[in-house]
């Protein structure tokens, strides 16, 4: 399945300049269509105003983290679908199990580059 | 006051000149304010030369304590030592955040720009991009230093703190504050460690690997080697 370029990523972290370096990463890959917001509070509620593609992720969040965005989207019926690639410092074995069994689709360490960011986008699109 | 009803002589351990230790120095005031409670009730008894020394050794004691109590400096410490260390760090997040901005600015102008001249009006922008991008890691010098003079801080606040409470013979953790106890919750129900240093952190292949011993439906299976490789 290819991945589809246009489809609307919403990218959540509370550090904007992580935020503009993945918006960044994002553009050279050829996504255009990205959203972003400041915890998993915002961005749960702009996942119900809007349908997105896929969400990407930090962890450590304030009020809502991201670990707890996941298991609100899995837990709901419309967003449950959602692919969700988390990325973060959180480098413990105990937070990579915790995501999985959470159901996240991909995981990745900071610091990271545009070509993990890019070979975790294809493995959750099954490329 | 349990040590009220022992005998005058039992009070007391032995101590050797001023080096009283500060477990011996407790029950030295356990058993002083329990024969002062005996004292009082009968005023017309006399203290003996023992109980002299003792009172001795106590108030030495108590001058040793207020010493080093008066070295922590603790209103220093709180006015002038700790806002200089926040105001060191807040520096240090302005600079990171200026430099970082800098450098993003040139890269996105370099990415999107269309210049006029070829490849060599090009090759001229690209540089002067570059340039910009350097000096702006100067930041890290600036920030280096920055960073010492707060440790050096820390350092300072360890070094008095822990005097003062080994002079008290306290060597258990003071419990948290409500506060505190809710952060901690938070922290272990969220699972959050923060950025770990090198030596306990996986790297992503690790987390590949980890994620790859997943199946759709089943639970959790890593291979021994997988697990080896986790812990080093």
């Amino acid at each position: 399945m290819a991945v589809d370029l246009s489809m609307p990523i919403l990218v959540v972290d509370d550090y904007k300049t992580m935020v503009r370096i993945i918006r960044n990463l994002l553009k050279q890959l050829g996504f255009d269509n990205v959203d972003d917001a400041a915890d998993g509070t915002e961005a749960f509620q702009r996942m119900q105003e809007r349908r997105y593609g896929l969400v990407i992720s930090d962890w450590n969040m304030e009020p809502m983290t991201g670990y707890e965005l996941l298991k609100h989207v899995r837990n709901d019926d419309g967003l449950s679908q959602t692919p969700f690639i988390m990325i973060t410092a959180e480098s413990k074995t105990e937070n990579v199990i915790a995501a999985k069994k959470a159901g996240v689709n991909n995981y990745i360490v900071k610091p990271f580059n545009a070509r993990t960011l890019k070979s975790k986008i294809d493995a959750v699109f099954g490329e | 006051m349990t040590q009220s009803s022992s005998s005058p002589d039992s009070f007391f351990p032995e101590a050797s000149g001023s080096d009283v230790s500060s477990q011996a120095l407790i029950a030295d005031a356990l058993a002083l304010a329990g024969k002062m409670e005996k004292l009082f009730d009968h005023p017309d008894r006399a203290f003996s030369d023992a109980d002299h020394k003792q009172f001795q050794k106590i108030a030495n004691a108590m001058v040793q304590m207020r010493r080093e109590i008066a070295r922590l400096q603790a209103n220093e410490i709180v006015t002038v030592r700790i806002p200089e260390a926040g105001r060191e760090l807040d520096a240090i997040v302005e600079a990171t955040a200026g430099a970082t901005l800098t450098v993003m600015e040139a890269v996105e102008t370099m990415m999107s720009t269309k210049t006029t001249g070829g490849l060599k009006g090009y090759r001229k922008y690209v540089e002067e991009k570059c340039t910009e991008i350097l000096e702006a890691c100067s930041f890290q010098d600036i920030t280096g230093q920055r960073i010492s003079k707060v440790v050096e801080t820390l350092d300072h606040i360890k070094l008095r703190i822990r005097r003062v409470a080994e002079l008290a013979g306290s060597d258990e953790p003071s419990p948290l504050s409500g506060e505190e106890s809710a952060r901690e919750a938070r922290k272990k129900a969220l699972i959050l460690h923060g950025p770990q240093h090198a030596e306990d952190a996986i790297s992503q292949s690790q987390v590949d690997a980890l994620l790859s011993g997943f199946d759709e439906e089943g639970p959790l299976t890593v291979s021994q080697d997988e697990v080896d490789a986790l812990f080093g």
